[in-house]
């Protein structure tokens, strides 16, 4: 089927074979014209079905067998971020929890707690929302901006907005919750691993480009958190102070 | 001998790095910082070379430094690479 959406502030054609992906995109759909389009192949979903197998080899855990309408949802997401990288916008893996205008995005290895902390702050400090729970769009303009997406992770926490990108936190499990700003260097790696990486050398030059910017411009922190609502509280002191 | 894996090559905060490009990117997670003659002998092994074009070219690109110096150094960096599975070695150059 064909529908547009609107993402990151661009009108996004999409043609799939399956209906999944509109039902999944179906709080960003526009009547507007498209400024950029995807359309999706058979080929497409079986490569995404490969790459499944392969990072779960790679992992060494067991490949689930996902079914062709959500690996068409993979496929399609993967395609955008190509071509969004163009407009200078990129995806990258982390939640990012706003207050008011300003945003900031977490990020860590998956299972490190990213879900619970954001979670701790929508109990803890009003007026928090999320804006995507795991795969934002960041636009790096003259300021840095991040955007709500369809692909929010299995809680599906995600709200179709954009906010302000004030910062960003490298979350980690500690007994005791401290959070302290780092060199863009020490946490080079955390950032390469966690934004999305294109097969293409090119693309994937222009999205490490990208990420030299974020990292070049933004406060970047390391947090350490438990599961108590101090976790939260110690965090937004922090960043909103900082 | 050429790189397992394709990589790109950008210079972020005075330090160049290489990160694991192309389709097999995923069996190299981390990422490689490099000096500059690290980064020329990555760009050199994107495509098929013999361990003397590597040597002749590396010292052609640094006239003034001492060959045997440069040697060990090439000799370090490509059993490092080798280690880390980046390095297709057909020729046995390594052995």
């Amino acid at each position: 089927m064909d529908f547009i959406i609107r993402l990151a502030d661009t009108n996004i054609g999409i043609n799939s074979i399956y209906d999944e992906i509109h039902d999944l995109c179906r709080e960003y759909l526009t009547d507007s014209e498209a400024d950029i389009s995807v359309s999706i192949s058979q080929e497409d979903i079986a490569r995404e079905h490969d790459y499944n197998l392969y990072e779960a080899e790679l992992e060494g855990i067991p490949a689930f067998d996902y079914a062709d309408p959500y690996l068409e949802t993979l496929a399609v997401y993967r395609k955008i971020a190509v071509q969004l990288l163009d407009r200078d916008i990129f995806l990258m893996h982390g939640a990012v929890i706003a207050v008011g205008e300003k945003a900031w995005l977490f990020t860590a290895p998956s299972g490190t707690g990213k879900t619970t902390h954001i979670n701790l702050w929508l109990e803890n400090i009003q007026g928090s929302f999320v804006v995507n729970g795991d795969k934002p769009l960041i636009h790096a303009g003259d300021e840095f901006t991040v955007y709500g997406t369809p692909w929010a992770g299995k809680e599906g926490m995600q709200k179709n907005t954009s906010a302000k990108l004030c910062g960003i936190v490298i979350l980690e499990r500690g007994a005791e919750n401290s959070i302290k700003q780092v060199p863009f260097k020490e946490v080079l790696p955390v950032l390469i691993q966690q934004c999305y990486r294109p097969e293409d050398t090119v693309q994937l030059v222009k999205a490490l480009e990208l990420i030299r910017k974020l990292g070049s411009s933004l406060p970047l922190y390391r947090l350490e958190c438990n599961m108590l609502p101090d976790a939260a509280l110690t965090a937004y002191n922090a960043l909103n102070g900082g | 001998m050429r790189l397992a894996i394709e990589m790109a090559v950008i210079e972020i905060e005075d330090e160049i790095t290489a990160v694991a490009a192309g389709k097999d990117r995923a069996k190299f997670h981390g990422m490689l910082r490099l000096n500059e003659s690290a980064a020329d002998i990555i760009r050199l092994l994107a495509e098929d070379i013999t361990l003397k074009e590597l040597f002749d070219a590396i010292c052609e690109k640094y006239p003034d430094s001492d060959r045997e110096e440069v040697g060990n150094m090439l000799g370090n960096f490509l059993n490092r690479l080798n280690k880390e599975g980046l390095l297709i070695d057909d020729d046995d150059d390594l052995v």
